[in-house]
């Protein structure tokens, strides 16, 4: 017996906070064509600062969260500059930068806070909805994931900065003959990048209820599964690969063993790896 | 101009062999075998990688099955280092063809990040029960020195120090057989097909040549080479872990050599990856904990100020200096 | 960890040092990998140590293994819980050098299987659901609990194996009241308690939770699972009681020192330090070889228990020597519930129990 509402309930939960990191890596693929390593970083950072400001410097936890925010977009700026922009052209070189990019930072924080997980308090209980058991910081999450999804669903499609966003993953020069700066157009998407990854790590501790320094890593090993399955280049597809991705966890763990959650949605873009490279939504390439 | 290259390079070789009369110290030995080792993974990764820019980042994927077939093999039927290691890298070349060959449409940064999903689905499947138990488990399987039999023999003052030696000229052939290879591949007119490929695809494509048998070809021998040292690597350390396949073991110090060294040369891994691992182990002395954020930072800055690597920007230099 | 090892080097030196050395600390981290394991152990060695405290890591301690026979270099670990590293210590002569001055992972298993049998017997349950992280680890404990159950009239009529992510356990814990589960038996060993006692108190299972987790050892953890953890029994290895008489007074001084509780490593290497101290002075020499034997018929008195080596130099685990102790949770504070000759007269314990519907607990004496 498969509680199917609980189920359908947690994929769209989990599935909001993955697409929202997802989306910010996704981003940087589409607009300059590298992998972001310190993707997780971000996570890691928005994390332990909403840690600090909420339990440490005592603000609310509505506050903490949006403070915690901008030093993360600024963060996202730096390591853009310094480690992304410097290498564009050598693919691999990123690739290793970034990685020591959020080395450096894991380990910083690991030395600061220790690997020890700290505890992070949630909004205790839950509602009762029609037979399901509904915790009510989920319901939270869902609305603001909702409005995250959304605002740069907005963003990308009727804003200027949007087109030009749009236009600089199609090629660097077609965005200079209309009137963009590509370099801007990069610094700009790494600020969001960075912005939204640490919008899951907030939306995320609560849920989870501990952080850790590695926490970050975690998460960025999902999101290249998802972005992959969605098709590298494709912002709809790494939103919609999350929620595939989400429901594939929750399948397995009620059905199987939850265990095999853990497994089984890699095992699934490792097949479909050899059906179908290109992703769900990815272009031919 | 050939001939002196090849000189320079048994002089090299023979300076190599001799390191360990120099009086140099077990700590050291040990750390210039596993120097080698790294050397050699990121040479197979530049056979293949550095050549057609097909970033294969799941090469530790390939170097953990050689590591655990040889592993297995011994585990379940006891069968010998020295035969268990060239299978490993037959295993390695075979699994790694099947598994990314369809990869292979793919291009440029795709697939990348493609290759880099299969060690972290092997590196979580092998957490789970019950994977977890055919694997090893907690300790991972215990493996022999491929000189085992002859190190007991030896008597207790000589076995010590026979123990570091032995290992590094084990690490030391593989290496210069897989540098020679390299050398073979990279400059002949299979490299320059391969190299061509990096350039530009679908300009070798139209002049009718198969592009997917040369890719084939150099993934098998990058495979092979890579699956040899992986088995090799874990008989040295004497234990097959899941951690030979995770990112920050080998993948990390493999891509830092390569990008130190500089993508596509042979001279490059070899220097690089003995600064690498060297100055990695001998930073601890140094600075302690703080070591990985040093060198993190120094990586990062060495290869943004020379992003065709330091080492062959070096290594050139000294060729234009000495007038050839 | 390394906090202790600091404090046990002061304190020595303070009083003289060994044999009248004054003995010098030198570190190195293996970052939990094998390859930086053999490096730094030849590294420590070129330095010029006599012994050497660690690995921590099975793995890790497993390649060790030939290196250490090779360095002949005094080697006793604080973790390492591998029954494989036993097995090859016992069959193989040129192993001596290896000390486990902790416990390995059978025995680990068993100790926990003793309160679980003594629960059920006394309550007379004969259900158990057991829910375990899904990590190499616990595979001794699986294989174990197996053997162990049908010979104390236990039926393990639920397993649930979960990842190091697992979101929820709501399926979990009804699946486990489906097969008729009355004890829950938990393992864990990373951030997962907040996730399980978050559905265990909202899903109101109220079936007692007994076993042992990384974050439960911790003073904090009250405050971690904001008081889900009422009621639950769980284990710690090295806990502020008068397990001999030296507990307290090392508990104590730590806090005082460091401002936060010992980790269950801290407590070992601390004795494993002090034994290695009592040994040399009792052979009154640094050498390796010489301290072996010393080391074998050795019964120390740390503040842990009394440390004893069986023939492949892991502890022996008892009562009387080493074992972990079982504490239950309860309003904030820490009640020792295991082995039952710490336990303090008049002690009583909360069994959770639904009733309308309502999860209560039930004062019980005990034992």
């Amino acid at each position: 017996m498969i509680p199917v509402p609980t189920l359908f309930l947690y994929t769209i939960l989990y599935g909001f906070v993955y697409s929202i990191f997802a989306v910010g890596f996704a981003l940087i693929f589409g607009v300059a064509k590298v992998a972001n390593v310190a993707h997780g970083a971000f996570y890691t950072i928005a994390a332990y600062l909403y840690y600090v400001l909420w339990l440490k410097a005592g603000l609310s936890p509505v506050a903490a969260a949006v403070a915690c925010l901008p030093p993360t977009a600024l963060t996202g700026v730096l390591v853009g500059e310094l480690t992304i922009r410097p290498v564009l052209k050598a693919p691999v070189s990123v690739f290793v930068t970034t990685l020591a990019a959020s080395a450096v930072i894991e380990e910083v924080v690991r030395i600061l806070f220790s690997t020890n997980p700290l505890p992070v308090p949630t909004i205790r209980g839950s509602y009762s909805f029609l037979g399901v058991y509904v915790p009510k910081a989920g319901i939270l999450v869902v609305a603001l994931g909702l409005a995250a999804v959304a605002l740069l669903t907005l963003l990308l499609d009727k804003t200027m900065l949007g087109l030009f966003i749009r236009a600089t993953a199609e090629s660097w020069d077609e965005v200079r003959i209309i009137g963009g700066d590509p370099l801007r157009v990069f610094r700009v998407s790494m600020a969001l990048s960075a912005l939204y990854a640490g919008i899951a790590a907030v939306l995320l501790s609560p849920l989870e209820m501990a952080i850790t320094p590695y926490g970050g890593s975690l998460q960025l090993l999902k999101a290249f599964a998802i972005v992959i399955l969605g098709g590298l280049g494709s912002i709809a597809g790494s939103i919609a690969a999350s929620f595939i991705f989400s429901f594939i966890e929750q399948a397995v763990s009620f059905l199987f063993m939850a265990n095999y959650a853990y497994i089984a949605p890699l095992i699934l873009v490792v097949i479909m790896l050899v059906i179908r490279p290109r992703g769900l939504f990815g272009e031919e390439a | 101009m050939r001939y002196k290259g090849a000189a320079a390079a048994l002089v090299l070789a023979a300076g190599m062999f001799l390191l360990p009369r120099a009086g140099l110290g077990v700590r050291m030995l040990n750390s210039l075998a596993i120097a080698n080792i790294f050397a050699v993974y990121a040479l197979s990764f530049d056979v293949f990688s550095g050549t057609t820019l097909y970033l294969n980042l799941g090469h530790t994927f390939i170097i953990g099955i050689g590591a655990y077939t040889t592993a297995l093999l011994w585990r379940m039927k006891g069968v010998k280092p020295y035969i268990g290691i060239p299978i490993a890298g037959l295993a390695a070349m075979a699994v790694g063809i099947l598994v990314f060959l369809p990869s292979l449409r793919l291009r440029g940064a795709y697939f990348a990040i493609a290759s880099l999903m299969y060690p972290i689905a092997l590196y979580r499947i092998s957490t789970v029960s019950p994977f977890s138990m055919i694997l090893g488990g907690e300790g991972g399987i215990p493996v022999p020195h491929p000189l085992q039999s002859y190190l007991a023999e030896l008597p207790a003052a000589e076995a010590r120090r026979a123990f570091y030696t032995t290992s590094y000229y084990m690490s030391l052939l593989l290496l210069l057989a897989s540098a020679a290879a390299a050398y073979k591949i990279a400059y002949s007119s299979f490299g320059v097909v391969l190299r061509g490929i990096g350039q530009d695809e679908e300009l070798v494509e139209a002049s009718g040549v198969n592009t997917l048998r040369y890719k084939l070809l150099a993934f098998m021998a990058s495979s092979y080479i890579a699956g040899v040292a992986g088995a090799l690597h874990v008989h040295i350390l004497m234990a097959a872990s899941p951690e030979i396949l995770a990112l920050d073991t080998t993948l990390i110090p493999i891509l830092s050599i390569v990008v130190l060294g500089g993508l596509g040369t042979v001279i490059g891994p070899l220097g690089a990856s003995y600064i690498t691992i060297l100055a990695y182990e001998y930073l601890w002395g140094v600075m302690g904990e703080l070591r990985s954020i040093a060198f993190s930072l120094l990586l990062i800055a060495l290869i943004v100020f020379k992003p065709e690597g330091l080492i062959y920007t070096l290594y050139a230099k000294a060729r234009g200096a000495l007038g050839r | 960890m390394l906090k202790a090892v600091q404090m046990a080097v002061e304190e020595i030196n303070a009083q003289g040092g060994v044999l009248g050395h004054p003995i010098e600390l030198v570190t190195y981290d293996d970052e939990n990998k094998p390859e930086k394991g053999t490096s730094g152990y030849a590294y420590l060695v070129e330095q010029g140590c006599k012994v050497i405290f660690g690995p921590f890591g099975s793995h890790v301690a497993l390649a060790l293994l030939d290196h250490i026979a090779v360095h002949k270099v005094l080697t006793i670990s604080y973790g390492a819980v591998s029954d494989e590293i036993d097995k090859r210590v016992a069959a193989d002569p040129k192993y001596k050098y290896w000390f486990r001055g902790y416990v390995n992972a059978t025995s680990q298993a068993a100790a926990t299987w003793d309160i679980i049998a003594y629960y059920c017997r006394k309550f007379g349950l004969k259900k158990v659901a057991w829910f375990y992280e899904d990590l190499p680890w616990t595979i001794p404990h699986a294989q174990y609990g197996q053997k162990r159950a049908p010979k104390e009239g236990i039926e393990i009529v639920y397993v649930h194996p979960f990842p190091p992510d697992v979101k929820s356990f709501v399926e979990g814990f009804a699946k486990a009241k489906e097969a008729g589960a009355q004890l829950i038996i938990l393992q864990a060993s990373l951030t997962e308690d907040p996730i399980f006692t978050r559905d265990y108190v909202a899903q109101k299972v109220g079936l007692p939770v007994l076993g042992g987790t990384t974050l439960a050892m911790m003073g904090n953890y009250w405050n971690v699972t904001a008081g889900g953890c009422q009621g639950f029994i769980m284990i710690a290895w090295g806990y502020p009681t008068d397990i001999t008489p030296k507990t307290m007074a090392f508990y104590r001084k730590f806090v005082e020192k460091y401002g936060e509780e010992p980790f269950f490593t801290a407590w070992y290497v601390y004795d494993d330090i002090y034994m290695w101290k009592a040994a040399v002075e009792k052979a009154g020499t640094f050498d390796s070889d010489a301290l072996i034997p010393v080391l074998e018929e050795i019964e120390y008195t740390g503040v842990c228990g009394v440390y004893k080596f069986t023939e492949s130099h892991t502890v022996l685990v008892g009562p009387d020597y080493i074992y972990p102790l079982f504490f239950q949770w309860r309003d904030g504070k820490r009640t020792v519930v295991w082995p039952l000759k710490l336990v303090k007269p008049g002690t009583t314990i909360l069994v959770p129990k639904l009733k309308d519907g309502e999860v209560v607990f039930e004062e019980v004496p005990w034992p």
